[in-house]
Formats: structure tokens, C-alpha cells, sequence
């Protein structure tokens, strides 16, 4: 009896782990709700809006922080708009005696001061945060805490008392404050450091304070003094609120003032990124204990915003969870957008409050095939935050219908693609003796080396034509590229007018270019052929190989001999310290959509070997460089595209590097998710989307319908097998 | 006993100095901090400046392995070596360099757990089972059966392991539907995603296994008692399942334990292409973002369980074995 | 004609000097010990069965095609019409650093027969559809037709190259990494495990010191460390240090088997009649230990095999001038989740290792059961 009961027990459960087989990665009932499903593929690590630059970061900062300003969700060229202030500022101007220019657009030399007065809306509230709970005598409960009283505690949220605060100017100026903190190593001080005025003195304050603060604690502790240890122990509470700051200062409860030694339109650009984001004083308080730090509840991993979303978890090898902010404030979906938009859909919910989406889940996938296979499945709503994992699956034509496979058009799954503001460029160092120089013979070798690389055939090959071919640095959609046959670069393109893109010149002309550079049928004049190293840190990359064999072969054709010279990361990066290398291949993605971040790259004063600067091709031509300050600070027009044109033929004749071309984006999502405008600026856009639960259930259940045949027959297979076998242990056993 | 524990224990000391030493100098013989920082900080606006402000604030401003500056014990505690690999020898494992501020220690806790999750189903599975298959090829020694396992066992080695996932990713998730692809859950919900990782280590282990276990089961039958055995009337099942496998878990055993710290450091692959937040992940991440804190907290911990593991061999020998003594 | 023939006995090399020592001291170390009866024994013994006659052939093959791949020569840089190019000055040919090995020759219409980008095996048009210009100059959107169509016994790569033509040169790297390593690490081994089980004491010490450490850190963890050191990481720096980290292990029986030996009667006498030290180990030790070495070696090369594709996984690759499998591997991943998928580049690779390490192991099993009295088993 007893073991029969066992035996029924066992059969039983194995039968309901195999009838219950099912592939769904999600406990039950979790897809049927308002929930955006998602996947990313790198582990944040800095959530803090000081220290962050990297997309994959972005795109939670962004939905838990608010900037000023933020992009228009659907009006293209991209437009900006105000989110927490009243309207965008306009700049006041102050020429070098401190004395109101009263002129709209006053030339830049009379320029010493510009000011911009931002006004922030009343009425906004942080989302609920420990950091805002008081008890009945106004004092913050979570003062003085200690290991114990936050036992169990992993983020903010978890937190037994919440509370909140509204918004106030103050809290941009702190976060202003805290980008020149050195113990931040905010990524951009070194670029904000040269127009916000006091922005490198307050930098200096802070250093020396750090500085006396470890002597003293040195001095205290002796030889045995490990400052890793201590700080971690006793961390140095830096007062933000002590030193006087001009760039920054507060004019009221609901205004502050950021001031400027110079023209420099770009700045609205930054302040839509989430380097200046409201930072509330309290959080600061908050997480600087030491038995946060202990536990790492840290703003580096805690987020405290007026977004529309808060961080509710955060297992950044596994899991990420975001759910809405009840507190948030008035936001609505735009009633207006480009013509066309209303046709596509795109202002069905025009007016509906934001955010429509509860609940966001994001699971760590590393390798690309198994969560291209989930989105297939339907798993994921949509390929997720990088998209590019999966430019094998996607084949499209420039111009025409986006390539579909006939599974995916059945299952309704939807691509959008758009041309991304990012620069893909094959550099040459302009400091070498072989590639670099600015004759008119090595200007040719390089003219014939970007001939001879022909990105069409890249674009074919390795992107399944989803890009653009580039002609100079500027990308399309910004200021200043110049479309279609005008837009050619005259010295390596003609315009294909069938075909309506660009093409590069014929291999006969490139070999024509190499015998007017010295190097006729690519032979150096001692007859051997000319060979040129391309440095890279890709080796790891699998398809680097590829690449790098195809460039190989292209250059063959004009008799140049590539080698590559791979290294780590580091060393790399020592190189292009130094000057020490020849070729090198590299991107660059918008910081904002302004031509100044991409005409930039060339100019000379940003030298990397020099300087230390993005210019890493160290470029430097005195006419570019006059026209380059020149256009900065000009306000786009035709005097403005007039010194772009300008600038652009000088680049595109010295060609110190191949403009390879801009990659196209593109995102997959299923019929189920509405809302998607492909948007290159902004991380914070599920604010808009909005999904159908019912939808997705039905077709979830369609496509995942369990195969159990053939387990059966393994398992029957397996009996058949351990019969016989008992059967002869059993007989020989007895001696049969 | 006590007394060669505690001297292999001493041991061990020197041993994890050189695995310091070793990691300290292949990661800062050539690359400076600075290199480090400007690795970590990103590049696309990084200034000398704030490299240095970061070694300051990281403690990478100190000399590499030793200080002239300081006198008396501050030559040796005031630098990199000491600060940060010495600390290893008290298991601080301090903070990681790329992931700011996030503690080492409490990232490998909070891994093991889940590598375990995978690691102790499959090694405990890939026990029973292969011992299993060994034993039957060991019955039918000779015979069709086992050349044909034999066969099977030496095929099943020569494929790499990265096929097997793949092939069971295919099959079991994408054509039959019946496990999720890949993901991790909290509690009893991860079961459903650890079958097919579980599956996967088994038919990896499964081939080399079998054919080492079956040499020590025929061994032990070749022996002079089993023969004894058998003339005194003893059934070949009882020969066999009672005295040889006895007999023959001693080489099997110390297999098993050189084992344990593979258990720990997990699986890279599968837990690579199942997403599973392990150890074996996390060592691949800090290698890929040459994040030296991270590797050379994984490099001491893993000689520390292999110490630990060799030690946990010699004294199995004596508990399998009386003959074997410890000195 | 005349000018080749010139170029190849002017010019010619060997790639990997030591694939060739490799071999040369293999078949040294072969002929004396056929001398021996034990080994001679063992060899007629295992060669009797054909399914070990079958291994070894094919491992002679792909032994074949691998020094076939480190022979060549540095021919005559050529223009565009064939014609051999002149030194401006001296008026004499100039040589191409660049080596074509004998593999190249053999294998030229396959190498020649690149084609734009993916073609399935056989197929005489491309994977997937393109935008291009036909012969009647029209442009249209299909499927282009291959330049060498059904030429492709295991279709092209995503550069259009043969992938028959990239399998088999990841023989050479295979082999290489197989067999090279475990030729360095030998004579490291030898030494160590010898002296360290035939002295003992403080000897014995210090070498089991240095084994344990460098075992004990996890070996992913290692071989990527050392990699670090190198400017230019290719084959050569990746044997090395697989070498570095895979010596420990062959030491260690090594030292066992020495221990033993030391003990038997026939070294104590040898130590009784005053032969010195360094005769015993050489001329006594060594050749008893050697059939350890050899089991070493053949059942080690497969696992370094397959460990190259996990460490091209994880970005330790062997350049992109050399072919590897465990790269073709790594770089065809991605391509399976292409609809249809792309599956020629996986299998093609996955049988050509197969066929390698399939009959290494075999061979190797049967070199055991036959060397090692202890296993045998029948």
C-alpha cells in the first residue's frame, strides 16, 4: 500500500511538470497586465544623472529623473520643449562690462556674459522616498541610521515611511554643484568647465577639501591608514551648500539662473540630459550614511526624481522593474505632430494622460540569439533598448518597403527605422607620416583609400543596407547635411540618380589617385607594396574578422597591404594617446542634434594627442578652425549653413578620415504596443506607449503551444532499453 | 590530524601570496592606473584632470609595490599592492573599480546562491546518472553494449560544449516549446529555467564520466578480492553493487571533490547563454572591463577553494581509506 | 613558370618552425622507442584493430593538410596582367613578404572562388536579396546569382569566402594549438615532475609550490591575464600561454610516477653501483615515464582543441589574419537567429572538429588501454 501510494504520488507530479511545460519565462498572470516587457543586454552601473553617459543607463535615469526640458515626442526636426519649467529661456546677454546688450543675437567677441532665467512649474512632487519622511517634529526619520534599522532593505522603495516634497529651483542648482565634485568624475565637467562661470574654482574648492580632509585622517591613523577602508566607514560629507557658485545660483523658490562666460546656444541641449536634473538635498542626506553606503543603497543604484516612473527593482545582472510614479505630475500626450502622424496612429491617445503604461520589466539577455528567440516567441514587446543586436535579422532598402521575413509579417510584428544621428568613420592620424599630412599627395592616398573601402558595399555585406553612405561628418537630420546630389562629396562620391543615393568613384579612378599620390599600383618607390596597419581593440569582436578581411580585400584592389594590429582596451587607448597609430575605425552618437557635436571631431584645438580632446584624428587646419568658431555659436540659418558648406569641402578634401556612413536604427515590436515613434534624443519615451494586454495574451497562448510527442517517446524509449538490461542482470545474477 | 590541517591551512598562505603577486603583476607590469581610469571613466570627454581625481578618489594615486615617501611600515601599506590585494587575505574584498561603489563581497554572495542553483543539480544528477551508465557498461564489459557506450562516451566528448547549447536551446525551447529559452527567477519559480541548463551539464559530463568511471569500476573488478568474491559463489550483482563500487568510490570520490570550487566559480557558458547571474558571469564581465578588483578577488577566491578542495581530497583518503595516513 | 620555380627555391619557409620540429621529434622519439619491445608490443596490439587503423589515418590526414599549411614561399609581387614586377633600381624581382604556403597552391580555386557575401551550400545564388544592377543594366531587387555558382560544397561566408576553404585551414591553427602547446610544455614537465619525485625534499617543494599556485587560479582567469602582456596577440603568444597554464598538470603525475620509480629495485641498484644522479633520471626514469607523457599528450589535445572555441567566445582570439574554428564558430553564432538561419558555417566547422577530435580520442583511448598496464582491460 504505502509504496503504491508513492509511486501514484510520483507519477502524478511528473505528470503536472510535464503537462505544465511551458516556455512562458514569466510567472503566471504577470502578462495580462499594463506591463511593457523588455530585455537589456549591459548591467547599469551608474544610475546616478552625474556620473552616467552611457545609453543603456539612460534610458532608466531618464524615467525616474526629469531634466528642464525635454524633446517633442513627435515633431521632427527635433524640437525642445519645456517638462518641469514654465517655457524655454531666452538668453540674456551682457557685453565683457557687465552691461545688458539689448540686441536679439549680439555678435560673440562682445559677448562676457549670458544668462538664462528658468522658471520651474509650482506644484511638482518627488516621487515617495524615505529621504522625504519627517517625523511629528519635522526632523527626517531616517537620519542616524544604522545597520539594523534598514535590515531587509534594498532600495528606497522598500522603505517602511515614505514621503515626498515639491520641486524647487534649489534642487537643479545642487545637481548643477555636484558635476564639479572630483569624487564624481562627472563626464562632461571638462566640457561644461569651459563656459559656466566659477565652474572650475568650485571645482578646485572641493579637490582642496578632499585634500585636507585625507592629510588629516592620514596623519590620525598612521602608516596603517587605508583610505578606501575609512571612506567607506566615515564618508566625507561634501557641503554643497557652503561655497558661492555663480554659474549657478538660486533667485527664488521657483527660479534660478545659470550663467555663462560666453555664447553657447548648445547649453539648452545639455540641460535636456539628465546631467541637469533636480537632486533633492534630502537624497543627498539620505544615502551618504554609512550604513547606506554599507548596504549600497546609493544614489550610484537609487534614483529619486519626479519622473514618471520609479525604480522598484534593481538586479542589474537580472532584473530591472520600474512602476509608475502615483505623484506624477500633469503630462499629457501631444495633441499635434507632424503631418503624417495622425494617418500612422500616432495621435490616437492625443490628450490622455501620461504615463499609460503601469509597470516595466527589463531581464538581462547576453546572448543576442536567445532573446531574439524570446521577441520572436513573444516574450518581448519589443528587440529592446539596443537594437542593433539584431542587424543579421533585418534586411531593408534605403527608399523602400522594410524588409520582413514572411514569419514576422504573419505574427504582425511592426519595424521602424530611422536614420540615426551617428557617425561611423574610419580615421586616419593625421600625425603619421604615411596616412596623415595635409600635401596635396597625401591628401590623395587618403582620397583614394575612402574610393577603395567603398561603404555601399559595407552596408550591403554587414548591414543589410541599413545605412546611409556617409560624405562628411554631418549625419542626416541635423542642421546643415545637405541631401540628395548637392549633398555630394565631390572628391570620392557621384550622386546614382536611378538609384537616388550616393556612390562612390570608380577603382580606376582611385588607382588614378595613388600613381598622382607616389604610390602607382599601390607599390612604395622601392617597389614593394605600400602597407598600412589598422589598430583596433576588437580582436574579441567575432565579427570584426569579417570586417576587417573585407577592408583587407578592398584595399587590395588599389595594391595597398593592410595588417592589423590589435590590442586590449587600454593600450588602444595609449595609442591614440600618443599619436602611435595609422588607421583606426570609430563612431560618434549625437549628444545632441547640432552640428557643432560632429564638426567638433576636426577641430584642431580638440587635438587628442595635443589636448587631450575628442579630435582623435588630430586634424588641425587653420581655415576650418577660424570657420569652426565662427559657426558655434551662430543660430542656424543660411549664414550658418553657408560656413558648415565651407567647412565640409575643406574636410572633404583633406579626408583625414573615411566617412564610412550613418547606421540606420531600427525597432522591432509586436501589434500589441502602440506608440512607437522612432525618437534618437530621448530615453524617455514609454511615457507615451501603451500596451494590450488582451492582445498579447491570445497570441502568446497561439505561439507557444508545448510539444510533448517526443518527450514520450524518449521516455518510452528509455523504458524499452532498461527492460532488457534488468531482465539479463537479473538472470545472470541467478547463474541463468 | 588537527595538527596537518592547520599546516596545510599555513600552506596555503604562501600559495595565495603568489596567486596576488601573479594577478597584481600580469594587470599593473605594463598598464598604469592611469590607463585603468581612463578605461573606466569612458572616453569620449575624459581630461587628465579628472583621471587624476579619480585615482584620488579610488586610491590608485599611491605607488605600485612599494612607497619611498613614507618611512617605518608605510613603505610597504602605503601602496596599491597592500591596499588592495593584502586585504584580500582577510576576505574584504573591497569595492569594484568600474561599478562605483558596489562591494565585491556582497556581489559574489549574492551570486553564489544562484550558481549553486545550477551547479549542485547538475553535478549531483551527473553523479547518479553516470554512475549509473558506468556501472551497466562495466556489467556488460566485453560485449557489444560496451563498445558501443564506449563509442557513444568518446563521441560525446569530442563535441564542444557550446553545441550542446545551442542544440538544446533549439529543440526544447524553440521547436517543442517546452522550457523557457533563457531567464532567471527568484524562490521555486527558477526551476522552469534551470531544466534546460541542467540537462545541457549533464550531457556534457555525461561522456567523459562514464568512460573514467567505468576504468576504475573494471579495475577494481580485475582485483584479487572480487575474484575471491566470485569463488566463493558471490552473485555478480552483489559483487558488483556491493563490493567493487564500495571499493572503487575512493578514485571516484577524489575526482568528485577536485571538483567543488568549479561548483562555486560556476559554469561560463551556460551561464552566459542562459542568463543566469552567477559567478562564471560575473568573472567574464570584470575580464571584459578589465576591472582588476573584480578579477583579482575571483582569482584569490578561486585558489582559496581549490586550497580548501585539496585539502578536503587528502583527508577523504583517510576516511575511504585507513591505510592512509596523514603526517 | 621558370620565374616560380626560381621564387620557391629562392624563398621558400616554414611557418611554424616548431610544427615541424614538432613532427621531426615525434618521429625520433618514435623510431627509439620501436626499438623497445614494450612499446613495439603495444603498437602491434592496438594496430590490429581497423577502427584504430581508421583513426590514425584520418589524424595523418588532417596531420597532412597542417604541415601542408607551414610550407611555402614568398613568390614575385605581380602587376595587373601577371607580369612579374621589376625593383625601379636594381631592376630585380621583388619578393612579397606575404607567404603562400603549399596548402594555398593546392587550394587556389577554391580560395579564388570568393563570392560577395552568404551563399548556401551548393546554391548558385546568394542568401538573401539584394538591390543590384543586372547585365542588361536594369536594377532590380532578387537574388544574385553567384559568380561561381555550385562551386560551394559548404556554401560562403558572410564575406563570401568558402567556407570549405576556411575549414581547412583552421587545421593548421587547430593542430597547432593541439599539439604545439603540449610540445612546449614537455620538456617543462619532464624536468620539474622528474626532479621535483627524484630529489624530494626542498626541490620538491619549490615546484610543487609553483604548480599548485599557478593551478590553483582559475585557468579562464590566467590565460586572459597573460594575454594582457602582449602588443599583438596571435597564435603563437595564445600557444604560449596555454602552455603556461596547462604544464601543472602532466607535472604532477610526472612527480607521482618518479616517486615510484625511485623506489624500485632497479634504480636502487643503479644508485648502489654510484651511477650518478643525473644518468639515473635520464637514462632510467625518463624512457619509463614516457609512455605517460604520450597518453598526455594525445587525450590533452583535444581539450585544448575545444578549449580555443570557449576562449574565442570570450574574446581571446588568434588574430583576424589566421583562421581559427573556434572564431568561425563565435562568428556564425549570430547568424542562427537569421530566418532562415544561416547553419552551414556552425555544422561545416562542427564536423570538421568532430573528425579531429573524434579520432584523437579514440586513438588516444586505445593508446591507454595498450600503454597503461594497470587499465588495460581485456
Amino acid at each position: 500500500m504505502k509504496w503504491t501510494t508513492r509511486l501514484n504520488a510520483a507519477v502524478l507530479i511528473a505528470l503536472a511538470l510535464i503537462c505544465g511545460c511551458s516556455n512562458n519565462p514569466y510567472r503566471s498572470g504577470e502578462t495580462e497586465e499594463q506591463t511593457y516587457f523588455s530585455s537589456f543586454s549591459r548591467a547599469p552601473e551608474k544610475l546616478d544623472p552625474a556620473r552616467s553617459y552611457w545609453m543603456h543607463e539612460s534610458a532608466i535615469i531618464d524615467q525616474v529623473y526629469e531634466a528642464a526640458f525635454e524633446y517633442h515626442f513627435l515633431n521632427r526636426p527635433y524640437e525642445i520643449v519645456p517638462l518641469t519649467t514654465e517655457s524655454i529661456p531666452k538668453p540674456i546677454y551682457y557685453d565683457k562690462k557687465g552691461k545688458l546688450l539689448k540686441r536679439k543675437d549680439p555678435a560673440p567677441e562682445k559677448i562676457g556674459r549670458v544668462e538664462y532665467v528658468i522658471k520651474v512649474k509650482p506644484g511638482i512632487m518627488y516621487h515617495d522616498h524615505p529621504c522625504f519622511a519627517k517625523d511629528k517634529q519635522g526632523e527626517p526619520i531616517y537620519a542616524n541610521v544604522t545597520l539594523a534599522d534598514i535590515k531587509g532593505y534594498d532600495l528606497p522603495n522598500d522603505f517602511e515611511c515614505k514621503g515626498t516634497r515639491e520641486l524647487e529651483a534649489r534642487d537643479y542648482v545642487l545637481q548643477i554643484k555636484r558635476l564639479a565634485d572630483p569624487s564624481i568624475s562627472c563626464p562632461i565637467y571638462s566640457t561644461i568647465k569651459n563656459y559656466m562661470i566659477g565652474f572650475e574654482e568650485l571645482h578646485d574648492t572641493y579637490a582642496k577639501m578632499f585634500e585636507d580632509e585625507r592629510a588629516k585622517r592620514k596623519k590620525a591613523a598612521g602608516a596603517s591608514y587605508n583610505q578606501e577602508k575609512d571612506e567607506q566607514e566615515n564618508p566625507f560629507i561634501v557641503d554643497y551648500l557652503g561655497p558661492e557658485f555663480e554659474g549657478a545660483q538660486v533667485l527664488d523658490k521657483y527660479t534660478y539662473k545659470i550663467s555663462l562666460n560666453a555664447k553657447y546656444p548648445q547649453i539648452l541641449y545639455w540641460m535636456c540630459m539628465h546631467f541637469f536634473v533636480p537632486m533633492p538635498i534630502e537624497a543627498l542626506e539620505f544615502h551618504c550614511q554609512a550604513a547606506m553606503i554599507e548596504k549600497h543603497i546609493v544614489l550610484n543604484r537609487c534614483p529619486v526624481g519626479t519622473g514618471p516612473y520609479v525604480l522598484t527593482r534593481f538586479k542589474p545582472n537580472e532584473v530591472m522593474e520600474l512602476r509608475r510614479n502615483p505623484n506624477y505630475h500633469d503630462d499629457f500626450y501631444p495633441s499635434e505632430g507632424n503631418p503624417g502622424d495622425r494617418e500612422a496612429g500616432y495621435l490616437d491617445d492625443a490628450g490622455k494622460r501620461l504615463p499609460m503604461i503601469e509597470r516595466q520589466v527589463y531581464r538581462m539577455e547576453r546572448e543576442s540569439m536567445s532573446r531574439w528567440r524570446k521577441f520572436l516567441l513573444g516574450y518581448y514587446d519589443s528587440s529592446g533598448v539596443a537594437s542593433d543586436v539584431f542587424d543579421s535579422a533585418i534586411n531593408m532598402q534605403m527608399g523602400s518597403e522594410a524588409m520582413l521575413s514572411d514569419e514576422m509579417k504573419d505574427k504582425g510584428i511592426k519595424l521602424l527605422t530611422s536614420v540615426s544621428p551617428d557617425l561611423t568613420y574610419t580615421q586616419f592620424n593625421m600625425l603619421d607620416d604615411v596616412v596623415g599630412g595635409y600635401s596635396e599627395e597625401q591628401c590623395k592616398l587618403r582620397q583614394a583609400m575612402s574610393i577603395a573601402i567603398d561603404h555601399n558595399e559595407y552596408l550591403d555585406i554587414f548591414m543589410n543596407s541599413r545605412g546611409v553612405l556617409g560624405q562628411g561628418p554631418i549625419p542626416p537630420g541635423l542642421f546643415g547635411y545637405r541631401d540628395g546630389k548637392e549633398g555630394t562629396n565631390p572628391y570620392i562620391s557621384k550622386w546614382d540618380p536611378v538609384r537616388e543615393r550616393h556612390v562612390r568613384k570608380s577603382i580606376e579612378y582611385a588607382e588614378q589617385l595613388m600613381v598622382e599620390a607616389g604610390y602607382p599600383n599601390g607599390r612604395k618607390p622601392d617597389g614593394t607594396p605600400l602597407t598600412v596597419h589598422y589598430d583596433h581593440s576588437s580582436s574579441g569582436d567575432p565579427g570584426f574578422r569579417a570586417q576587417f578581411k573585407w577592408m583587407h580585400r578592398r584595399l587590395q584592389l588599389i595594391g595597398i597591404e593592410l595588417k592589423e594590429r590589435g590590442t586590449d582596451l587600454t593600450r588602444y587607448r595609449q595609442k591614440r594617446q600618443k599619436g602611435n597609430w595609422q588607421i583606426m575605425r570609430n563612431g560618434w552618437v549625437a549628444d545632441y542634434p547640432d552640428p557643432e557635436n560632429f564638426l567638433f571631431l576636426f577641430y584642431g584645438p580638440n587635438s587628442r594627442v595635443k589636448t587631450g580632446g575628442p579630435n582623435s584624428t588630430n586634424y588641425d587646419r587653420e581655415e576650418y578652425n577660424v570657420l569652426f568658431k565662427e559657426m558655434e555659436s551662430m543660430q542656424n540659418g543660411p549664414e550658418r549653413q553657408a560656413a558648415i558648406d565651407k567647412m565640409m569641402k575643406i574636410v572633404q578634401h583633406d579626408a583625414p578620415s573615411i566617412w564610412d556612413l550613418h547606421p540606420v536604427s531600427f525597432q522591432l515590436f509586436h501589434s500589441w504596443y502602440k506608440n512607437n515613434k522612432p525618437h534618437n534624443m530621448s530615453s524617455n519615451l514609454v511615457k507615451y506607449q501603451r500596451i494590450d494586454p488582451e492582445l498579447r495574451r491570445q497570441m502568446q497562448l497561439k505561439w507557444n503551444k508545448a510539444i510533448l510527442l517526443p518527450v514520450y517517446l524518449l521516455i518510452a524509449l528509455g523504458l524499452l532499453a532498461i527492460v532488457p538490461a534488468a531482465i539479463t542482470i537479473y538472470r545472470r545474477d541467478r547463474g541463468l | 590530524m588537527l595538527t596537518y590541517i592547520i599546516r596545510r591551512v599555513l600552506y596555503a598562505i604562501p600559495i595565495l601570496l603568489g596567486v596576488n603577486l601573479i594577478i597584481f603583476g600580469l594587470y599593473f607590469g605594463l598598464n598604469s592606473p592611469d590607463d585603468m581610469a581612463e578605461t573606466i571613466l569612458g572616453e569620449k570627454r575624459v581630461t587628465q584632470e579628472q583621471i587624476d581625481d579619480w585615482k584620488r578618489q579610488h586610491n590608485y594615486h599611491l605607488p605600485k609595490m612599494y612607497n619611498t615617501e613614507e618611512r617605518g611600515l608605510g613603505f610597504f601599506t602605503q601602496t596599491i599592492f597592500w591596499q588592495k590585494s593584502m586585504r584580500l587575505f582577510i576576505f574584504d574584498f573591497g569595492k569594484s573599480d568600474t561599478a562605483e561603489g558596489k562591494s565585491i563581497g556582497d556581489e559574489i554572495r549574492s551570486r553564489i546562491p544562484n550558481s549553486l542553483a545550477m551547479t549542485i543539480p547538475i553535478f549531483l544528477a551527473s553523479l547518479f546518472v553516470n554512475l549509473f551508465f558506468s556501472m551497466i557498461v562495466a556489467f556488460y564489459r566485453g560485449t557489444y553494449l560496451d563498445n558501443s557506450m564506449r563509442f557513444i562516451c568518446v563521441f560525446m566528448m569530442s563535441i564542444s560544449g557550446m553545441f550542446y547549447i545551442i542544440g538544446a536551446q533549439t529543440v526544447a525551447a524553440q521547436m517543442l516549446k517546452l522550457v523557457p529559452i533563457s531567464g532567471f527567477d527568484a524562490g521555486l519559480y527558477k526551476i522552469k529555467f534551470l531544466i534546460l541548463p541542467i540537462l545541457v551539464g549533464l550531457l556534457r559530463s555525461f561522456g567523459g564520466a562514464v568512460r573514467y568511471y567505468r576504468t576504475v569500476f573494471l579495475e577494481e573488478i580485475n582485483k584479487d578480492y572480487v575474484r575471491t568474491a566470485r569463488a566463493k559463489g558471490l552473485g555478480e550483482n552483489k559483487v558488483l553493487f556491493k563490493h567493487a563500487l564500495k571499493n572503487a568510490m575512493i578514485p571516484i570520490l577524489t575526482n568528485v571533490v577536485v571538483g567543488i570550487p568549479f561548483l562555486i566559480m560556476g559554469s561560463l557558458m551556460l551561464e552566459r547563454f542562459f542568463s543566469i547571474p552567477g559567478l562564471g558571469g560575473y568573472m567574464i564581465d570584470a575580464i571584459g572591463k578589465q576591472d582588476f578588483a573584480v578579477v583579482r578577488s575571483m582569482a584569490f577566491l578561486g585558489s582559496v577553494l581549490y586550497v580548501v578542495a585539496l585539502i578536503f581530497v587528502d583527508i577523504s583518503y583517510t576516511l575511504v581509506d585507513p591505510r592512509v595516513r596523514l603526517k | 613558370m621558370k620565374e616560380t620555380i626560381t621564387a620557391i627555391w629562392n624563398n621558400w619557409y616554414f611557418q611554424d618552425f616548431l610544427v615541424l620540429s614538432l613532427a621531426g621529434t615525434l618521429t625520433f622519439v618514435g623510431l627509439k622507442l620501436a626499438k623497445r619491445d614494450f612499446w613495439q608490443i603495444a603498437f602491434r596490439q592496438i594496430f590490429q584493430r581497423w577502427s584504430v587503423r581508421i583513426c590514425f589515418t584520418i589524424l595523418t590526414l588532417y596531420t597532412t593538410v597542417a604541415v601542408l599549411d607551414s610550407i611555402g614561399y614568398h613568390p614575385y609581387l605581380r602587376d595587373k596582367d601577371g607580369d612579374i614586377e621589376l625593383h625601379p633600381e636594381t631592376k630585380q624581382p621583388v619578393v612579397d613578404s606575404k607567404g603562400v604556403s603549399v596548402l594555398d597552391i593546392v587550394l587556389r580555386p577554391l580560395k579564388n572562388n570568393a563570392e560577395n557575401t552568404f551563399s548556401a551550400p551548393l546554391s548558385d545564388q546568394e542568401f538573401a536579396k539584394m538591390t543590384f544592377t543586372t547585365e542588361e543594366g536594369e536594377v532590380v531587387r532578387d537574388y544574385k546569382p553567384l559568380d561561381h555558382p555550385g562551386k560551394h560544397l559548404l556554401g560562403t561566408d558572410r564575406i563570401g569566402d568558402d567556407v570549405l576553404y576556411l575549414c581547412l585551414k583552421g587545421i593548421r591553427t587547430g593542430m597547432v594549438i593541439g599539439a604545439l602547446t603540449t610540445l612546449l610544455v614537455i620538456p617543462f614537465a619532464l624536468f620539474f615532475g622528474i626532479v621535483a619525485g627524484y630529489f624530494g625534499g626542498w626541490v620538491d617543494d619549490v615546484v610543487q609550490y609553483i604548480y599548485t599556485t599557478l593551478s590553483s587560479i582559475p585557468p579562464i582567469l590566467l590565460i586572459v591575464s597573460f594575454m594582457v602582456l602582449f602588443e599583438n596577440p596571435g597564435l603563437p603568444q595564445l600557444v604560449f600561454i596555454m602552455g603556461i597554464t596547462s604544464w601543472t598538470g602532466l607535472c604532477r603525475v610526472l612527480r607521482g610516477e618518479t616517486m615510484k620509480l625511485r623506489e624500485a629495485e632497479y634504480v636502487q641498484a643503479c644508485e648502489a653501483m654510484g651511477v650518478s644522479r643525473a644518468m639515473i633520471m635520464i637514462r632510467h626514469i625518463v624512457p619509463n615515464v614516457m609512455h605517460l607523457v604520450l597518453i598526455t599528450v594525445v587525450l590533452g589535445f583535444s581539450g585544448r582543441v575545444l578549449a580555443e572555441v570557449v576562449l574565442s567566445y570570450i574574446g581571446i582570439s588568434v588574430g583576424a589574419e589566421t583562421v581559427s574554428w573556434g572564431s568561425m564558430i563565435t562568428g556564425a553564432l549570430p547568424e542562427l537567429s537569421r530566418d532562415p538561419a544561416i547553419w552551414w558555417q556552425i555544422v561545416a566547422t562542427f564536423l570538421f572538429m568532430l573528425g579531429l577530435i573524434l579520432p584523437a580520442n579514440l586513438f588516444g583511448d586505445a593508446l591507454r588501454d595498450a600503454l597503461d598496464p594497470r587499465l588495460r582491460t581485456r
